[in-house]
């Protein structure tokens, strides 16, 4: 007994210099006293912002956003979410963070309803509470913060598309699901704008991936000799493009197609689709830089904890010019090319 | 035969000496844990706070119940966040299609039982590995789950439905209400009852025991239930407190559990352990996670720290 007792106290030891260690090296705090030297005067604030996991580029992107407007602002920020997309350890964490009485909270919800509770309980306790990528709009949440809305990228999808294959001809969307609102509404809205503005482009099929990468590999080939005279694939989510470009580069190159022959549009996750951009069989795609997104956050949260508001067309540093449409802020999207992919972090 | 049982009984008696020293050092370090995190942040110990450890440890809590149980009879249960995922979309699904929520409640139960029941019998009277059986429902319930939800959150119940997971009685939250209790009769019961001694019996010698003339088959299967059945509860206390009973509800949290009765000084082979140990390190895991969260310690940082603590809980196993 006295053997384990003294692995024990080693144990004790060795969590509390880990911890002593993980504190110091300052994995996810950005204490404000130290880095930014000169304006340490307003330190008493802190925000939590929770992405909806840790991990994924697309976090670690939006990260540096949040991390950079903590230094510009003078303000403390902790960046943290559990390791997996878990609802539930994600609204303790949020309970932890306001019990340390941060002055703020922007949350990417894992599941938009079980967040409810947890803001009113924030608000309750007089922290400002906005959503970040992902909305929860059932609850007491002040704003959310979004690259666009799914009608916008609709159209901004279908404009692309229309615009690459010169205003006519037979083109296929592709999505990730026939049934989530966050799909449909993209597809609904591009579908009017198509027939509004470019009457002549022809939207043949819908086709789902399920969110499966091989699905969407599998539909491109299926509407490449389906179709043989399809101008466009339009992809709705991030597993779509890459797949297309995929399934046309390989009949492009046993020769079942010409080059060029079928353009691609839509959103694109830039890492996905550096190789297919660079060699051409992308032209360009529908992105945003979740940095902006974290950056506007805090900056947003900032301004309401100092009994601010955010107003429609204002500038923000390094993000540029939100639209603010009711309870919703944008920060707008970019088009990605050949020539700015490598900015994008994720 | 009755000799066999005799000894069995005489062994078991001299057990309390043991623990006392292991759950001694589970105190100490639970302490050490406490006073570490209190000069950390001056939020730690505040009521506030030791209220939100209690209320966020209740789900990993009630289901170690039932798994120290398991544990020490020498088996093991990989299903439990299955079975919380599979009764809390139960929930969710009869609710919303219109059945009364106290009804969705006890059939919510009822399934999680019969899921318990269903690796019960295959474990116990077909004699098949713990392991490989749950970690079989393991698979086919989160599957189902995911049927039934079509992975879509299932939200929006009653008021008074909220009561279990959110409301407080004398300022103590319910679930942790109920959670103690639990506990407390479990520690009864495997104490005095002879349910307890052939639980112990079996995770040392289920030869032994059989002969005895005990019925192995019926006390392993009551284990298996029990699992199941306090999955169900955990899952009830859980859609309450999240307003919410989504696809993924309890993913992973068999691993969480199994670190809290291993850290609680259980025996991974069985025969030993104790429920006063499995509550002491339920707490220690909840509390090293609020701790961390308050100083802002990456998620990253917390998965090596719980994976070192497994590590040495398991260290003190090899005799």
């Amino acid at each position: 007994m006295k053997k384990s007792f003294l692995r024990v106290l080693a144990l004790l030891t060795l969590v509390l210099g880990l911890v002593a260690c993980s504190n110091q090296g300052g994995a996810t705090e950005t204490p404000s006293e130290g880095d930014t030297g000169g304006d340490a005067a307003s330190t008493s604030k802190s925000f939590f912002i929770n992405p909806k996991s840790i991990g994924p580029a697309y976090w670690a992107a939006a990260e540096k956003g949040v991390k950079q407007a903590g230094e510009d602002l003078g303000v403390e920020v902790v960046f943290n979410a559990p390791s997996t997309t878990d609802s539930a350890q994600q609204i303790n964490m949020i309970q932890d963070m306001l019990t340390r009485q941060v002055n703020g909270v922007g949350v990417a919800p894992n599941d938009p309803e079980a967040v409810a509770p947890v803001f009113s309980n924030a608000l309750s306790q007089d922290v400002q509470v906005v959503t970040w990528d992902s909305d929860a709009p059932d609850t007491d949440r002040k704003y959310y913060i979004g690259a666009a809305t799914d009608a916008e990228l609709g159209e901004q999808f279908a404009e692309m598309i229309a615009n690459q294959i010169g205003g006519s001809g037979k083109v296929a969307f592709m999505v990730a699901s026939l049934s989530a609102q966050n799909q449909t509404a993209k597809v609904d809205a591009a579908t009017a704008y198509l027939e509004a503005n470019h009457p002549d482009v022809e939207v043949v099929t819908t086709v789902s991936s399920d969110d499966d990468q091989q699905k969407a590999y599998e539909n491109a080939q299926n509407l490449i000799s389906t179709y043989p005279d399809l101008k466009g694939l339009v992809g709705f989510a991030g597993a779509e493009a890459p797949a297309a470009a995929q399934a046309v580069e390989e009949a492009v190159n046993a020769g079942n197609i010409e080059q060029g022959k079928i353009k691609i549009a839509g959103f694109a996750v830039p890492s996905l689709v550096k190789e297919y951009l660079e060699n051409g069989t992308i032209e360009e795609m529908v992105t945003w830089d979740p940095s902006k997104l974290g950056y506007t956050t805090v900056y947003t949260l900032n301004l309401l904890t100092d009994g601010e508001d955010v107003e429609d067309g204002m500038e923000i540093p390094n993000v540029g010019s939100i639209k603010v449409n009711g309870d919703i802020i944008l920060t707008g999207t970019d088009v990605l090319t050949k020539d700015n992919v490598a900015d994008f972090g994720f | 035969m009755n000799l066999v049982k005799e000894e069995v009984n005489t062994r078991l008696k001299r057990l309390p000496s043991i623990k006392i020293n292991t759950i001694s050092i589970l105190v100490i370090l639970l302490a050490g844990l406490l006073i570490f995190f209190s000069t950390q942040s001056p939020y730690f110990l505040t009521t506030l706070n030791i209220t939100n450890v209690l209320v966020q440890v209740t789900t990993i809590g009630l289901i170690a119940i039932p798994m120290t149980y398991v544990i020490i009879s020498g088996a093991m249960d990989l299903s439990v966040g299955s079975i919380l995922g599979l009764s809390a979309v139960t929930l969710g699904f009869l609710y919303e299609s219109g059945t009364n929520i106290w009804v969705s409640v006890v059939l919510a139960l009822v399934v999680g039982a019969l899921a318990g029941a269903l690796n019960g019998l295959l474990i116990a009277r077909y004699k098949m590995q713990a392991i490989v059986v749950t970690i079989g429902t393991l698979v086919m319930l989160r599957g189902l789950v995911y049927i039934i939800t079509k992975g879509k959150p299932i939200s929006g119940y009653p008021d008074s439905f909220y009561f279990l997971g959110q409301g407080k009685v004398l300022g103590i939250p319910f679930s942790v209400i109920v959670m103690m209790a639990l506990f407390s009769i479990a520690y009864i019961l495997i104490k005095k009852t002879r349910i307890g001694r052939y639980t112990y019996a079996l995770g040392n010698n289920e030869e032994a025991v059989r002969y005895s003339g005990i019925n192995v088959v019926k006390v392993r299967f009551l284990t298996f239930v029990m699992s199941g059945l306090f999955a169900g509860i955990a899952a009830i206390f859980y859609v309450s407190r999240y307003a919410s009973a989504q696809a993924s509800a309890g993913d992973g949290i068999e691993l969480d559990v199994i670190t809290a009765v291993l850290i609680g000084g259980t025996h991974i082979f069985g025969g030993r352990g104790s429920l006063v140990g499995t509550f002491l390190g339920v707490l220690i895991i909840g509390t090293l996670r609020n701790g961390l969260n308050l100083m802002g310690v990456s998620v990253l940082f917390q998965t090596v720290i719980l994976g070192v603590l497994i590590l040495v809980a398991v260290s003190r196993q090899n005799k």
